[in-house]
C-alpha cells in the first residue's frame, strides 16, 4: 500500500505494517479496548484515503452512531458500507440507507456473509472488509462456529481479491479462536507494534 | 523430542536423510511465514512436494510461495479451503480442488493423484494446519489421516511427510496424539 499524509500516529503505524504486506492482505489488528475505536477508525480513514471501498462488520454500534462518528473523523461516506448487527438486535429501527444493510443480530452469520458476498460482488472498485469486531462476534457466537465463519469469510474474499482487517481486543479475545484466526491472517498487528 | 535450533527444519531433514514425519510448531502470528520458510527449505533442499491447503484458496497460496521465490514448480496444491466457502473452483493443472463434501478417503487419493505430477525421487507432503482441517472434520478423521502420512512415509513413498501447527495447539490433545506417532516436533519461524 502506498503512502498518505498523515499526522494520526495510530494511522502512521498501521501504514507501516501494511506496507511490506503483499496485495492480497489480511491483516488482524489486536488492541486494547482503550485504544480499539481510534484504530478503527484510523483504519477506515486511512483505507478510505486511498480510495478503498469498505465494508463493514459492525457488531458494536450501530449505523447512525457509526455515521456521526466517520464524519466527525472526516471520512467519505461514499467509500463506506455498513453491514449493521447492532441497531435491530436493540429494537431500532433499520433506517433506509443506501449504504447500508441490517441484519437480525451477530448471530446470524449465514445472512451476514451473505451480505459480504452481496457486497464483494456487486460494489465496484478496490474493496476491504473491515469486522468489528471479532471479540464482539465472539460473545454472541461459539468459537468452533465463529472461526469456521471467519475462515469461510477470508477464503471467500481472497479468491475475489478483497483485502480484510478484522479488529480484535487482546486480553478479552479466546485465546484460541485468536490462535486459529491469527493463523488465517497474513500479519497480526498489535497496539505495541 | 523437540528442537530449537535457529534452522530446525534444515537440520532435521539433514539428520533423516531416509525420511520422517515432522510436525512444525509456528507462531501463530507470523503463521504464514513460517509456513513459508518450512516449505522454502524443502524445495530449496531439492524435494518436490504436495502442499495440502485448508487455509488459503491455492491462487493465494502460490502467489505467495512465488513471491518468495519457491519454485511452484515443483509443488502440486491440492486445495481444499475454497470449495469449504462455497466458492467456485478455477482448473489448474498444478492443482486438485477438493469438494466441499470430500472426505479423508478423498484426500488420500488426490495425495496419490498429485504424486503423478511430481518427477523428483525426493518427494514431500505438506498439510499446512492440523487445526484448520478439525474445524470441518472429527477428530478421528484427522488422526486416521495423520496415520496415512505415518504410513507412506514408513513405506518409502514419501521422505518427509510435515504437519504445521499453531504453537497454541500444541497442548490440545489430538495434537499430542499425532506428536507421538512423528519422528521430530520441531519449532517453526526460523526455517
Amino acid at each position: 500500500m502506498s503512502k498518505v499524509a498523515t499526522n494520526n500516529p495510530i494511522e502512521v503505524k498501521l501504514l507501516a505494517a501494511l506496507s511490506s504486506l503483499p496485495s492480497d492482505w489480511v491483516v488482524m489488528a489486536e488492541t486494547q479496548s482503550n485504544v480499539a475505536v481510534d484504530t478503527t477508525i484510523a483504519a477506515i480513514h486511512m483505507l478510505t484515503a486511498k480510495k478503498n471501498l469498505c465494508i463493514i462488520v459492525s457488531a458494536n454500534r450501530p449505523y447512525a452512531n457509526l455515521v456521526a462518528q466517520y464524519k466527525n473523523a472526516g471520512i467519505d461516506p461514499k467509500y463506506i458500507f455498513i453491514i449493521d448487527c447492532v441497531t435491530r438486535k436493540n429494537g431500532g429501527k433499520a433506517l433506509k440507507a443506501s449504504n447500508a444493510v441490517f441484519v437480525d443480530n451477530s448471530s446470524a452469520l449465514t445472512n451476514i456473509l451473505i451480505q459480504i458476498n452481496e457486497c464483494t460482488r456487486t460494489m465496484k472498485g478496490k474493496k476491504v472488509l473491515l469486522i468489528d469486531s471479532v471479540t464482539t462476534l465472539l460473545v454472541y457466537n461459539k468459537p468452533d462456529v465463529l472461526a469456521r465463519f471467519v475462515h469461510s469469510t477470508l477464503t471467500h474474499i481472497r479468491s475475489k481479491g478483497v483485502n480484510g482487517f478484522l479488529v480484535c481486543l487482546s486480553d478479552e479475545t479466546d485465546k484460541e479462536v485468536k490462535a486459529e484466526i491469527s493463523q488465517l491472517c497474513d500479519k497480526v498487528i498489535t497496539s505495541a507494534e | 523430542m523437540t528442537s530449537k535450533d535457529t534452522s530446525s527444519l534444515k537440520r532435521a531433514i539433514e539428520a533423516h536423510k531416509d525420511g520422517a514425519v515432522l510436525m512444525v510448531e509456528h507462531p501463530a502470528s507470523t503463521y504464514i511465514d513460517s509456513t513459508i520458510l518450512a516449505v522454502k527449505t524443502l524445495t530449496d533442499a531439492g524435494y518436490e512436494g504436495v502442499y495440502i491447503s485448508y487455509q488459503r484458496p491455492y491462487k493465494n497460496i502460490s502467489d505467495r510461495f512465488k513471491a518468495e521465490g519457491i519454485a511452484v514448480d515443483s509443488i502440486a496444491f491440492i486445495d481444499a479451503a475454497t470449495a469449504l466457502a462455497d466458492q467456485k473452483n478455477e482448473k489448474n493443472p498444478k492443482c486438485i480442488c477438493l469438494a466441499s463434501d470430500a472426505d479423508i478417503d478423498d484426500l488420500v487419493r488426490a495425495v496419490y493423484t498429485s504424486f503423478e505430477k511430481l518427477d523428483g525421487k525426493g518427494k514431500f507432503v505438506y498439510m499446512d494446519s492440523l487445526s484448520t482441517i478439525t474445524l470441518y472434520k472429527p477428530l478421528s478423521e484427522v488422526v486416521r489421516f495423520s496415520e496415512f502420512m505415518v504410513r507412506i512415509v514408513r513405506k518409502h513413498e514419501i521422505h518427509y511427510a510435515v504437519f504445521g501447527v499453531a504453537e497454541d495447539f500444541a497442548q490440545k490433545n489430538f495434537v499430542k496424539n499425532i506428536a507421538l506417532r512423528v519422528d521430530e516436533v520441531l519449532q517453526g519461524g526460523n526455517g
